[in-house]
């Protein structure tokens, strides 16, 4: 009988002129993915959350619901912080309180997203991502602009959102300590093939 | 000669204004399918669209008739249901239609083009379906563009000349708008001397137009957070 691996992908991801070949298989919960720019990081998690237009394959991105934090939160402009945290048609009106509180974006519920600074954005956008109850979280280096203090009290309340919702993650993070305080298994991209990282 | 200055504004507006109203849903699609989808006949639907653009007005207007006139195959069942699409005001509209919906595309497309696309993919991880996505993300994203470009639309088509003279005619309180009444009375003597005001009427219509237009453009990059705005 087939095991249910946790991540099961194997599938050949088309990059301009070359290829990402993509054969994991991984029962762990909290992975990173550390690679250099370039080698198709991005590319590769457009597509489990669905968005690579060149490289659609429904086995992959309907099996699980995700929850997509990009580098730029890309908050809907037009939109209030709290009209974007209720976008998700998953998410639900009683838990936005004391999402924003964990945040500490509750000040900025009626704000437009162009009054918000770098940190406030990416903590907005993460608190979009969760309350859309995602199965499968992916943060794309989702603390670049936060300050050291706010950093480890979103973490934090990462680590506890996931243990409490039973949700995987998968963390793009350039910071080395920010990985290893989350995650525990590592993925790379080396030679065009993502593969589990022996010694993290 | 004598010209009603009144009739001719009132048509002008009213062929303007119904040509954008009738044109919006056809425009608003195409401008968005142009926009944000890859399909095969892209490029010969773009062509077909945008025939009108390249194409003399007269022309235009001669296909128009060719095809709708009371004796053509398609006019004679316009007549039959009571509605017909030459000599009119209907063929007015018709006429400014054919003639704007180029540009109205263009600007309706450029509006979506403007939006990043990565919003409407965003929306889509969020669990949204499409029509969802094009109702609280794509549609109210480019909204002030649309308005600029129906703005634009508007200026074209109440401004049209060349394909409403030969669909629909010059006639008096019925098809004679602002540019068909000047012509009449440049044709006449002294008559440059009666249409000054019509010509200054036209004056501050495109100049509303247009500041309508440029102001809708601001807003639609300030929206859109676009910098340098």
């Amino acid at each position: 009988m087939e095991r249910n691996f946790k991540f099961d992908y194997n599938f050949r991801l088309p990059l301009g002129n070359n290829f990402l070949d993509v054969d994991i298989k991984s029962d762990a919960r909290l992975i990173s993915l550390r690679a250099p720019s370039g080698t198709g990081k991005t590319t590769f998690i457009k597509t489990i959350a669905g968005i690579n237009k060149n490289f659609f394959n429904k086995n992959i991105i309907f099996t699980r619901r995700v929850g997509y934090v990009p580098q730029d939160s890309l908050l809907i402009p037009i939109l209030t912080v709290k009209q974007n945290l209720l976008l998700s048609p998953y998410s639900k009106i009683d838990q936005l309180e004391e999402m924003a509180d964990a945040l500490g974006i509750t000040h900025l519920l009626e704000r437009r997203p162009r009054m918000l600074s770098g940190g406030e954005k990416q903590r907005v956008a993460i608190g979009r991502a969760l309350l859309s109850n995602p199965t499968i979280l992916i943060l794309d280096e989702p603390f670049s602009a936060l300050d050291d203090e706010m950093k480890s009290l979103v973490i934090k309340f990462l680590r506890n959102w996931i243990e409490k919702n039973s949700c995987d993650l998968i963390l793009i993070s350039h910071e080395e300590s920010v990985s290893s305080q989350i995650c525990e298994e590592f993925w790379t991209i080396k030679d065009g093939k993502l593969a589990i990282r022996k010694n993290p | 000669m004598n010209i009603d200055y009144f009739s001719a504004v009132k048509i002008s507006l009213e062929v303007g204004l119904l040509s954008i109203v009738i044109g919006f849903p056809f425009a608003l699609f195409f401008g968005w399918l142009l926009a944000r989808k890859n399909f095969k006949g892209k490029s010969f639907l773009s062509l077909i669209l945008f025939m009108p653009l390249s194409l003399p007005p007269v022309v235009t207007g001669l296909i128009l008739l060719e095809l709708l006139g009371r004796e053509a195959l398609l006019g004679k069942y316009f007549v039959r249901i009571g509605f017909p699409l030459s000599f009119s005001l209907s063929a007015s509209v018709f006429a400014a239609l054919v003639v704007g919906f180029p540009l109205y595309v263009m600007m309706i497309r450029s509006a979506f083009e403007s939006a990043d696309v990565r919003y409407e993919e965003m929306a889509q991880t969020l669990g949204l379906t499409p029509l969802k996505i094009f109702t609280k993300v794509s549609l109210p994203l480019a909204f002030p563009g649309i308005l600029a470009g129906s703005v634009i639309a508007f200026a074209r088509g109440m401004g049209e000349f060349g394909a409403t003279s030969i669909l629909a005619g010059n006639i008096e309180g019925e098809t004679r708008t602002i540019s068909l009444a000047i012509y009449s009375l440049f044709e006449t003597p002294r008559g440059m001397e009666q249409g000054q005001i019509l010509v200054i009427f036209s004056l501050i219509l495109s100049f509303i137009s247009l500041i309508c237009y440029e102001w809708l453009l601001k807003w639609h990059k300030k929206r859109l957070d676009i910098s340098g705005t």
